[in-house]
């Protein structure tokens, strides 16, 4: 059975299967940008179709798109949604991420520590 | 009374009147200034002085209220980490110490320590909804220079 590239955990897929209903939008669309104090940071949008490249990933009973350029930093991360009075987020354990801003926000994998030893050509 | 003085007085009327009323509103400005300043503890009247929120951030406070039994403070502090140096942290109090400045708006009351005071004067609190996250976030701070972009962690000038 093939391993899923992403998993939810069930706050998460209440959460998304929640803003799905309310908005009507058919999926939430996942991806990475370059941003953050360490690297890059995820991104999330509604989306109402799947573009030809984008991976979908079903868990829970909720659909995810992944962006294919997202694809190789996110794989084998758990979503998962943190609720308190304070803050409302989605957060993303991620076993590429090889360090972590403070905030939780940007992160960094070791393809795209790679790419920015590099000299950053390849950066998504 | 002779036609010049009444005359004389038609002449200098608007300016005695003008300068009564830049003396009432004077005398008035300083009066506001000293009850400012004695009924809210060290809330400072410059804007460059105060912590300021948006009226996102009041309204999210307001909700928060609403749902406690006891009247709830935001409480903004500043501790040590994140990749720039410092971070911002906030919490829900209940009580203010007497260290503390406090800055109201609407009837919420926002809480800063006077150490952490210093990182933060002039900065303004906002309650940011995005899809990914729903948070308070200090979106401008006039004292802390450079900062990570996530708006979490910040250097100091």
């Amino acid at each position: 059975m093939r391993k899923q590239v992403l998993s939810l955990t069930e706050t998460a897929a209440a959460r998304i299967r929640h803003l799905l209903d309310q908005r009507r939008r058919s999926f939430l669309k996942l991806g990475v940008k370059a941003r953050g104090c360490n690297g890059l940071s995820y991104t999330l949008n509604y989306a109402d179709e799947k573009g030809k490249f984008d991976e979908l990933v079903e868990d829970k009973g909720v659909k995810i798109l992944i962006d294919p350029k997202a694809l190789m930093h996110v794989i084998g991360t758990e979503m998962d949604f943190v609720d308190d009075k304070l803050r409302s987020e989605f957060i993303f354990v991620n076993p590429n991420s090889a360090g972590q801003c403070g905030c939780g926000e940007s992160f960094m994998t070791i393809s795209s520590s790679e790419a920015a030893k590099r000299g950053g050509g390849s950066r998504t | 009374m002779t036609s010049s003085s009444r005359s004389l007085i038609r002449r200098l009327s608007p300016y005695f009147s003008a300068r009564i009323r830049l003396n009432s509103r004077l005398l008035s400005s300083s009066s506001a200034l000293r009850e400012s300043q004695l009924s809210s503890s060290e809330s400072p009247s410059p804007s460059t002085d105060a912590v300021h929120m948006t009226d996102n951030c009041v309204r999210r406070i307001k909700e928060l209220q609403a749902e406690e039994a006891s009247k709830k403070l935001l409480r903004l502090s500043i501790e040590a980490g994140g990749c720039s140096g410092f971070q911002y942290n906030f919490a829900l109090d209940d009580k203010t110490n007497n260290d503390d400045r406090i800055f109201e708006k609407d009837g919420v009351k926002l809480v800063v320590d006077n150490i952490s005071f210093d990182f933060v004067k002039g900065a303004t609190v906002d309650y940011v909804e995005e899809l990914i996250r729903s948070a308070f976030q200090v979106s401008t701070n006039p004292s802390a220079v450079g900062g990570c972009s996530c708006k979490s962690s910040f250097m100091v000038k």
